[in-house]
């Protein structure tokens, strides 16, 4: 008998594993200030800062970061093993652990992300999401000293690979249903002694 | 189904709580640490003799004067060239650095300028201040005025980033003859 494996939820795993290892590498998120005289690179995987050439981790950022690469492991692992038993009675908590967090990580990224932009934006800083623009410091600000800087900033792939494994977390719970769906196939009744008598009229 | 649900909800907590345990041993004795890393501290302060890691702010050095600056009269154009060293990991690219010289009354006297330069990780580079001085400023020099001089209009471009000063008052006074 051929084994009954969530393919969805297979891809799935597989894909989160790869982009914990790919955004290990690369950031989800980068800006550069200048011509990199600062970066940011940001993801939930792994932050870091390059001033002047120098790169730094903040270190509670990086206890965050470490919290997330185990738990993104952790969710792929799971979500390989609910893959090729996800007709077992335990199937449903494992998919359950599995596919809630990719998915949060990547909603929560992108909101904090645009709550900073915005905010920004709102003290007068022009911080672009995805493109170039220009920040200008007004010379108010800095004691007749006015300052201005090219700002770039965009979406790395590995944020779209991540938005992939997010949305095949989300398929495998919803293709989880044809595991546990009742079968429409009607079955043929077992026949059942009758008791009835049939009377035959004299 | 109780024990996979203990399990996963174990491994949770375990993925949470190990870290920041860890975190929290390491940094025991020093929590602002964990917010403030020591690469920025050092590069702030400069206190990295015996570190692995050259570059800080704190280690720019001023640009040292080659030679005494050089001026031609008859066209009111001079030259002082300044050794730079990059002390940082990255290259340095000055693409501007432009000002007017003016008087302590805030009398136009002339201009100066930088050729754009770039300055590879750990190297060093000459960079040629050049400018050109008004009629009247040279006929002043020429008489043995005295001239304090102040820059306006200081535009500097380092690495993309551009600042812009009003004024810097007070450099210093011009060669006289």
């Amino acid at each position: 008998m051929a084994r009954i494996i969530n393919w969805v939820a297979l891809a799935a795993g597989i894909m989160l594993l790869l982009m914990v290892v790919v955004s290990i590498f690369y950031p989800w998120w980068q800006l550069t200030i200048g011509q990199d005289l600062i970066k940011v690179n940001a993801s939930p995987i792994y932050t870091n800062f390059g001033v002047f050439g120098d790169q730094f981790t903040i270190p509670i950022i990086l206890v965050i970061n470490i919290i997330t690469i185990l738990t993104f492991l952790a969710c792929g692992a799971v979500m390989l093993i609910y893959s090729i038993v996800p007709t077992k009675p335990y199937a449903k908590q494992l998919l359950g652990f599995s596919y809630r967090k990719p998915l949060y990580s990547v909603v929560i990224f992108a909101v904090v992300l645009v709550g900073v932009v915005l905010a920004a934006n709102h003290f007068g800083v022009n911080v672009p999401l995805n493109g170039s623009s220009t920040v200008t410091v007004p010379a108010s600000w800095m004691m007749g000293v006015s300052i201005s800087a090219p700002i770039s900033a965009s979406f790395e792939f590995s944020f779209y690979i991540a938005v992939v494994a997010a949305a095949l977390c989300l398929a495998a719970r919803l293709y989880h249903s044809h595991f546990t769906k009742p079968s429409t196939t009607p079955e043929t009744a077992p026949p059942t002694p009758s008791t009835a008598t049939i009377s035959v009229p004299a | 189904m109780d024990k996979a649900k203990f399990a996963l909800t174990m491994l949770s907590v375990a993925i949470i709580v190990v870290p920041i345990a860890v975190a929290g041993y390491i940094y025991r004795g020093n929590l602002e640490g964990l917010v403030l890393p020591s690469q920025f501290r050092n590069m702030i302060n400069g206190a990295l003799s015996g570190s692995k890691n050259p570059s800080s702010l704190a280690n720019l050095q001023l640009p040292q004067a080659i030679g005494s600056p050089q001026y031609d009269p008859t066209t009111g154009t001079f030259n002082d060239p300044f050794n730079v060293t990059n002390p940082l990991t990255t290259q340095i690219q000055l693409n501007q650095f432009s000002a007017d010289v003016v008087s302590s009354n805030g009398t136009y006297l002339g201009n100066v300028a930088i050729q754009p330069l770039t300055i590879a990780p750990g190297a060093s580079a000459i960079a040629n201040v050049t400018g050109d001085l008004d009629q009247n400023t040279i006929n002043q020099l020429a008489n043995g005025g005295n001239l304090n001089v102040s820059l306006a209009n200081v535009t500097v471009n380092i690495g993309g980033v551009t600042v812009h000063l009003s004024q810097i008052s007070n450099i210093g006074s011009l060669p006289t003859g």
